[in-house]
């Protein structure tokens, strides 16, 4: 079948967006049905892929679950020789490390500020000395105190220097007296004392994946023509510097949907890279090679590593890897790197740009040499630094050509072959948005991500140019500089399906857009209206999603099932260490879960507690007590035949002491009371009938109110208690009867009970124009303005003069 | 979540421009004067003193900045003061910012600036040295230090981490806790939500609803609108859209010394940028109209020819090659429908009429596509083999015969 | 720009802006009582109780114009025509420093409060910040229902006080409460008591938790609270932290602890079933009451989660009801379309007409409420469910009970507009209390 490509201007391409399509061609039923691809009831050639069923973007998350803990190291690394902790080697009182200036009421954890932003502005507000920026002690970290947890982090590799700390211990009321100015513990401070009102967060635009999925085939693999491997790396401990390499395992399961595990901890490979752990990558090849990487790298804030798989075992119980030496920062220039690829058709070459867009070509070792060391080209190097960026993102691809790359900051895209001397610029994005991702898709297609849209960039148009083929307006919010872009590829045979995920760190929706590529490149269209879903996990932001290879199925005897498809993704939050897995599905058997199924309340009562004490005696007695008044009340008796003579007496008190107050009452000063039933009587406990109650009550009221007392009505109360109108007291406790009946037996008596003390309680009354008398008072003694200010209060015209 | 489809100004918001502007200018002006020796401020031209005088006019005619002129007009009488005071100071004090964009292509097609002729230059070798980088950076914070003195401390603080390269989880606007932005806000995102879901009911009572608020800007929604009214009632789809084409007119110029504080990609169009719109009422009723073609009615798919026929005579539609591509599928489509209807047994005149009339069409196409081909300098990729293909099927029609 | 000069031209300033701005602000208070009294079937006096506490506050005022008068007061220089900007704006700053009124919005729901506490009435901070969240106290925007040649006169700093921008959060309310409190020494002259009786009956209610708890928090009240009297506290400073010191806070401490404590010791009367029942969130929303739309719609201030990503269709077709008829309305009529140009009002009216509020082509299925108390029926029937069946959840018993005070926590703190923190410190600082006076008892 011959395939077009949608017509459009180049180099803009088509601009799609919920409710905006881009040209469309003609295609006559007739005369050209076989020209061009499109479903059999279409005229048309449109940006949209018609073939796919409406129902095929309708999907939920149908299951999630935890594949790594939230512990801080699931797979601690054991130090070679064991030395005590820091902790034995300190005198019992721990206050002596922790110095802490805020009050208790202030705790927010124990590591104030990790990120490498603090560390540096907290050095230079020291006025420690630096040759270039980053060359802080990689391990200085401020914590309000140390753990006492056992951690190799933490322990010292000296025996000899035991008094020393393995850390630059500066204490806190030095610090904060230093670092006045500085706008870190500014903000520290300020968090302090507002609690968390704004709490800005900050974070590295060049800390990107702390995990990864992918394949991987060691050269042992290939010689023995075995299959790709699925791993999975990522970052733990305290400092985020080990990085752990375990196989991927699909657990064999009876459910339809794919369980993974990942081993042991005895069978991973694990290794401490003494540095914050900024991203960890997989090369991805180029098709045309038929292989798979056997590389993983990782950034951390002053080194580049790579770790070769050699082997991994069948039974994947052992992984065996080659650690090159790594690459630190200031081989480059004085600048921390950013981001790193390999070249698809080269595995031994890659391309490094730092934070200010310094970048450079670099090689794996030749093997059978005696150094092993990354090397970069000396002549192979230049830089994108704009003097008008200031953000630290970068990002580099490798482009259409094997000299070729693509280099990004947030705005511009620069491609350079450094095989021919040349460089362009691509994009230029200084006004209305700005760039914030860039991934390769496949061979003819890499993604750019904006703030306005997503951006489909053609690696090879007729001229050899990168071009701007399709772009869909995304419509988020273009003022979130914290999206980041994940595709997911799933392949069915003639056609790929391109899933782009866009998650924030400021939210957990995530939303994900469809696209479909025919299998010789040319046609990239939308399948429908993307999707929002929620992370069904406690967090407030999404770091990264990762995916497995998954393909369509093509097995299902029911109709249109071959669009059914569970998406396998790998989740992992921002405020947790966890990966957790979760399955969206468009296929209609499955029930979405409720998203509040794992978003249990936090177990912690108050301040950083996070276990029930068991109660001390005092407690328990005096609840004790408290239980046995309550039990004792359950048993009082009424006497319902003597209640009327009940009701007579106490309506005699009632206007017995009311008369009696009537005579004494006398206004005192500028004090204003407010007259209480309660001051009247007490309210007799043993009765049941509150429609006799309420009479008493009114004829009560009724008589005094021609005395020139006011009452507080029953409607009022009843309409803010309960929202009705309600002017009986037997309403009321039926109303309230109604919810706490099938609680329990003693229910009625309960309400009853309740009723009655509150209502008793809220029976007001005062003296009819008393506090007209205090306000012309006070008007009086004010000044004049002031009074005809006072003056316009009773003045109802006002509100014509609006009409005015 | 979403973005709303409200000017946002505030303080904060104007003050964080106006650091990092001010900041940018001074680092490059530095940075460049190091690294070129002879290199000097150009002082300004009268040129570009006539150009600030161009833009000062060009204020009053468009409201602030292009800022919505709905909502100028529209009584919200102390937010309009507000945002006056606003304006008053993006006057005096973001020069710094117009100073920036001054150099900096606006483009109206695209939010980028994506060049269709690419420079090629050898590989910028020169690596940014920490010693060249130090100087320059603590040469402009000591220039900044009086500017950071007057600002709020969240000011202070979303700056320096800006400039070190860091980014704020957090929003800088309030429009999560402001009492009118959050309700516009809550109903955005459910206007995306629901658009998404599919759930039009209830998408549809949102977006009407939204466009009651005063402060809405239709211009930045009106393509869920469209999306939504498409899906039950494409006709009044196409009368919206029409609307906004009327409403909204490109009679104005598109100046690049004004700071626009909103895109024109989507929103807008000019005398040399035709609106989003407009072109997707003219897509939206060919498709509409070439249905009913089918079924018999060849009104309005006349009327929507007439109508192009108009517009090409005029800027920026006589100078938009998808206009002129939009012209030509008319054609098309009229032509595979009068050539399928052809009747190969009619003969005289009746036939030569109905016969040239197809011919006519197929002319039409092929000349228009031509003047689409020009309009681009060759930058419209139309699919030319696909098309000449299917005209040659239509003409074939007229000849062949009868089948029995 | 001329026209922008004229509206500049007609402003006042000085002594005569506080005035007239005091006269706004009085505007809107009378209004606020009135709806009130019309709506919520307050007592007709209320109204002249809240002007006396107003009168109190014009009198604080009136006693500080006395204390600093400074003979050389501006108020009959008039600005020249040619003041520049800035040097208008930094005079209005001299004069509003000068005058220090302390007045903001969340002053008027305060004075409304205080007038309430004095009569006895049973409403409290979340009631009234429920009521101006969801628009049925005028609050938001009061500047809009200002006379006209009023709002043309007041300057922008105070039109802007009395945009009321953004809700009280942060026990903002608590200190502004506080804070007018000590302005008009309120404590000695009128009534400030608050009765704990309704109050924790609204806790309960609010919370689906069961009658004895009513019992239990009276009773411990007056064991080990009897030294409380839970006056409302004046005082002026502006950074005040001791949250606990707030009546309503204070009991609402007493009663998470009181339930946390008769959860851990009285485990036979109260299974894991009972307490995971509480911890449950309601499931389904296909019922709403009148109530529960507004809380829904005060929720999005107060909730830090997405909450909107969550709400299935019920919630979302009662927020839109309560735009249509609440918030539209109120905010947005079409007096303000009056400025518009011929032109623009013709367009405006063809665009409504294109999209009405009411298509056939999109039919919504009609609202409709239940009371308040069939509603909170509900509730209490899906509690009963929910504690009927077993537990068979893996959390343990101290687990169960600290998710649901954080529950609690985390429901309370959103109704009274104050961060989860801050109930926690409140929480902390009362169970030392407690403890203290259960030692020396
Ligand atoms: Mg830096």
């Amino acid at each position: 079948m011959n395939e077009a490509r949608l017509p459009g201007r180049r180099p803009i391409g088509a601009q799609l967006g919920v409710g905006l399509s881009g040209p469309s061609l003609y295609v006559s039923k007739s005369a050209a049905s076989k020209i061009v691809a499109v479903a059999d009831d279409e005229k048309w050639l449109h940006c949209k892929d018609t073939e796919f069923p409406s129902t095929f973007m309708d999907f939920k998350v149908a299951s999630n679950y935890t594949l790594v803990n939230d512990i801080l190291d699931p797979f601690e690394i054991e130090s070679k020789v064991h030395f005590p902790s820091i902790s034995q080697n300190l005198p019992a009182d721990e206050e002596l490390l922790e110095s802490d200036l805020s009050d208790d009421d202030e705790k927010e954890g124990n590591t104030v500020f990790l990120n490498e932003h603090s560390k540096e502005s907290l050095v230079s507000n020291l006025h420690w000395r630096k040759p270039s920026p980053q060359i802080i002690s990689s391990d200085l970290q401020i914590y309000r105190n140390t753990e006492e947890k056992k951690h190799s982090m933490f322990e010292l590799i000296d025996e000899n220097r035991s008094e020393s700390l393995h850390f630059d211990f500066v204490p806190k009321e030095l610090l904060s007296n230093l670092t006045r100015s500085d706008t870190i513990l500014e903000a520290q401070q300020e968090r302090s004392r507002k609690l968390n009102r704004h709490n800005l967060s900050v974070i590295d635009p060049t800390v990107k994946d702390l995990f990864v999925i992918g394949n991987v085939q060691s050269s042992s693999d290939l010689r023995h023509d075995n299959e790709q491997r699925q791993i999975i790396a990522f970052s733990t401990g305290h400092s985020g510097s080990n990085l752990i390499i375990s196989p991927l395992k699909l657990e064999p399961s009876d459910t339809e949907h794919d369980i993974y595990s990942i081993a042991g901890c005895s069978s991973v490979f694990k290794i401490d890279l003494k540095s914050k752990i900024k991203t960890i990558k997989i090369p991805t090849v180029a098709s045309s090679l038929g292989r798979y990487s056997d590389c993983i790298i990782a950034i951390t804030e002053c080194s580049l590593h790579i770790i070769k798989i050699k082997s991994i075992d069948n039974k994947y119980t052992k992984i065996d890897c080659h650690v090159f030496d790594p690459l630190y920062f200031t081989e480059l220039s004085d600048f921390p790197f950013a981001d790193v690829a390999f070249n698809p058709w080269d595995l031994t070459q890659f391309a490094i740009i730092d934070t200010k867009g310094n970048w450079a070509i670099g090689s794996l070792p030749f093997q059978n040499k005696n150094f092993n060391g990354l090397i970069l080209n000396d002549s192979l190097r230049g830089s994108i630094f704009d003097p008008q960026e200031t953000s630290l993102r970068k990002k580099v691809i490798w482009s259409s050509h094997h000299t070729r790359i693509l280099l990004m900051d947030q705005s511009k895209i620069v491609e350079v072959d450094f095989g021919l001397n040349w460089q362009s610029e691509i994009v230029q994005a200084k006004t209305w948005s700005e760039l914030l991702d860039l991934k390769e898709m496949n061979e003819y297609f890499s993604i750019l991500l904006t703030s306005q849209e997503i951006i489909f960039l053609r690696n090879k148009s007729h001229n050899n140019e990168i071009t701007r083929d399709l772009s869909w307006k995304h419509n988020l919010d273009h003022n979130d500089k914290t999206y980041r872009m994940f595709i997911q590829k799933v392949d069915d045979g003639y056609k790929a399906i391109f899933f782009v995920y866009i998650t924030s760190r400021r939210h957990k929706n995530v939303y994900m857009q469809a696209f479909t590529l025919t299998n010789n490149g040319e046609l990239i269209r939308y399948v429908a209206e993307p999707i929002i879903f929620q992370i069904p996990q406690k967090t407030e932001g999404v770091d990264s999603i990762q995916f497995v290879e998954q393909s369509l199925n093509h097995y299902s005897p029911e109709p249109n099932a071959h669009y059914n498809i569970n998406l396998n993704l790998f989740i992992k939050g921002t405020n947790s260490k966890a990966m957790t897995t979760l399955i969206l599905t468009n296929n209609k058997n499955y029930d979405k879960i409720s998203s509040y199924e794992s978003d249990k309340w936090t177990i912690e009562g108050h301040i950083g507690r996070t276990e029930i004490e068991n109660p001390s005696t005092e407690i328990t007695f005096f609840i004790q007590d408290i239980v046995n008044k309550f039990e004792k009340t359950l048993t009082l008796d009424y006497n319902k035949d003597k209640e009327l003579e009940l009701f007579q007496q106490f309506g005699y008190h009632l206007s017995e002491s009311m008369n009696r107050l009537l005579e004494q009452w006398e206004d005192s000063g500028s004090f204003c009371s407010q007259r209480s039933f309660t001051e009247l009587h007490d309210l007799p406990q043993h009765f049941e009938n509150l429609s006799e109650f309420t009479s008493l009550l009114e004829q009560f009221i009724q008589y005094y109110k021609d005395q020139e007392l006011l009452f507080t009505d029953l409607k009022t109360i009843s309409n803010l208690l309960l929202y009705e109108e309600v002017d009986d007291i037997d309403i009321i406790y039926n109303k309230l009867l109604q919810c706490w009946g099938l609680l329990n037996d003693d229910a009625e008596f309960l309400t009853r009970e309740i009723v009655k003390q509150i209502v008793w309680t809220m029976l007001k009354f005062n003296k009819k124009n008393k506090y007209e008398k205090l306000s012309h008072k006070i008007r009086n003694s004010l000044g004049q303005r002031y009074k005809d200010t006072i003056d316009l209060w009773d003045m109802n015209e006002l509100d014509d003069e609006n009409d005015l | 979540m979403f973005e709303i489809p409200v000017n946002v100004n505030s303080k904060t918001l104007s003050n964080e421009r106006k650091l990092r502007y001010r900041y940018i200018n001074q680092f490059t002006r530095r940075f460049e004067r190091k690294d070129d020796r002879n290199g000097m401020i150009t002082p300004e031209t009268s040129e570009d003193e006539l150009q600030q005088r161009k833009k000062r006019d060009w204020l009053h005619v468009i409201g602030e900045y292009g800022s919505d002129d709905d909502e100028r007009s529209g009584g919200q009488q102390d937010d309009e003061e507000e945002e006056e005071e606003v304006i008053d100071e993006d006057y005096n004090l973001n020069n710094e910012e117009r100073k920036f964009f001054k150099k900096i292509d606006k483009p109206q097609e695209t939010y980028e600036h994506w060049p269709s002729h690419r420079k090629k230059t050898r590989i910028q070798r020169d690596i940014l040295t920490y010693h060249r980088y130090n100087k320059v950076s603590r040469y402009v914070e000591r220039k900044m230090a009086n500017s950071l003195v007057h600002v709020s401390s969240k000011n202070r603080y979303h700056f320096k981490c800006k400039i070190d390269g860091m980014e704020i989880v957090e929003p800088l606007h309030k429009g999560a806790t402001n009492f009118q932005l959050k309700q516009i806000e809550t109903l955005t995102n459910l206007l995306y939500l629901n658009v998404n879901r599919g759930n039009w009911e209830i998408a549809y009572k949102i977006f009407a609803m939204l466009i009651r608020i005063p402060k809405v800007d239709i211009r930045s929604v009106w393509n869920v609108g469209n999306r939504i009214l498409y899906e039950k009632d494409k006709l009044r789809s196409l009368e919206f859209l029409e609307w906004m084409s009327s409403v909204y007119s490109t009679r104005v110029t598109f100046i690049q010394g004004i700071n626009y504080r909103f895109d024109p990609v989507f929103r807008s169009g000019s005398k040399n940028h035709t609106p989003k719109y407009t072109l997707q009422w003219l897509w939206n009723s060919l498709l509409e109209y070439t249905e009913q073609l089918f079924e018999n009615d060849d009104e309005n798919i006349d009327k929507l020819i007439d109508k192009i026929a108009e517009m090409v005579l005029i800027p920026p539609f006589m100078d938009d090659p998808e206009i002129w591509f939009i012209y030509s599928m008319c054609h098309m489509v009229k032509a595979d429908f009068l050539s399928s209807k052809f009747d190969t047994h009619s003969v005289g005149s009746m036939r030569d009429i109905s016969m040239n009339q197809v011919i006519q069409h197929i002319n039409d196409v092929k000349r228009y596509l031509n003047v689409c081909k020009e309009k681009s300098q060759g930058q419209y990729e139309s699919n030319e083999m696909i098309i000449t293909k299917q005209l040659k099927a239509f003409e074939v029609r007229l000849y062949k015969e009868p089948v029995f | 720009n001329n026209s922008q000069k004229t509206t500049r031209d007609k402003k006042i300033y000085g002594e005569d802006a506080k005035f007239l701005f005091l006269k706004s602000f009085q505007f809107i208070l009378k209004r606020q009582c009135q709806c009130l009294i019309q709506e919520m079937n307050f007592p007709d006096q209320f109204e002249t109780v809240v002007k006396c506490i107003w009168l109190e506050m014009l009198k604080s005022f009136n006693d500080d114009d006395n204390m600093h008068n400074d003979p050389v007061t501006d108020t009959d220089v008039n600005y020249s025509d040619d003041d520049n900007v800035a040097e208008r704006i930094s005079r209005l700053n001299k004069d509003a420093s000068r005058s220090k009124l302390g007045l903001h919005m969340t002053s008027t729901i305060s004075i409304l409060y205080m007038a309430s506490v004095h009569m006895g009435l049973p409403v409290f901070t979340c009631d009234f910040i429920k009521w101006i969240c969801a628009a049925r106290l005028p609050y938001f925007k009061s500047n809009k229902s200002l006379p006209k040649s009023w709002r043309i006169k007041l300057p922008n700093y105070y039109l802007e006080l009395l945009e009321g921008g953004t809700p009280p959060n942060n026990a903002q309310y608590y200190n502004k409460i506080a804070a007018t409190c000590a302005k008009i020494s309120f404590n000695s002259k009128f009534e400030c008591k608050i009765n704990p009786r309704p109050f924790i009956l609204k806790l309960i209610l609010l919370t689906t938790l069961s009658p004895e708890f009513y019992f239990h928090t009276m009773n411990s009240i007056e064991l080990i609270g009897y030294d409380d009297d839970f006056e409302l506290i004046a005082n002026a400073k502006t950074h005040f932290t001791s949250y606990h010191l707030h009546p309503e806070l204070r009991l609402m401490s007493y009663f998470i602890i009181i339930v946390r404590w008769v959860l851990i010791c009285q485990e036979e009367r109260y299974s894991d079933a009972w307490i995971s029942a509480l911890i449950e969130e309601p499931s389904k929303t296909e019922t709403s009451s009148k109530d529960s739309v507004e809380r829904q719609v005060t929720n999005l201030f107060y909730d830090n989660k997405d909450a909107i990503f969550d709400w299935d269709e019920t919630k979302t077709l009662n927020y839109l009801e309560w735009v249509e008829k609440q918030y539209l309305p109120n905010h947005h009529n079409d007096a303000n379309n009056a400025d518009l140009s011929i032109d623009r009002k013709i367009a405006k009216r063809k665009l409504m007409k294109i999209f009405p509020m009411q298509s056939g082509n999109f039919p919504l299925p009609p609202s409709e409420h239940l009371s308040f108390i069939d509603h909170l029926q509900e509730n209490y029937l899906q509690f009963k469910n929910f504690s009927d069946n077993n537990y068979a959840g893996d959390f343990s018993r101290s687990e169960l009970i600290l998710q649901l005070e954080g529950k609690l926590i985390q429901t309370l703190a959103m109704e009274f507009a104050i961060s989860v923190d801050q109930l926690k410190i409140c929480v902390h600082k009362m169970e030392r209390h407690c403890m203290t006076n259960l030692k020396g008892k």
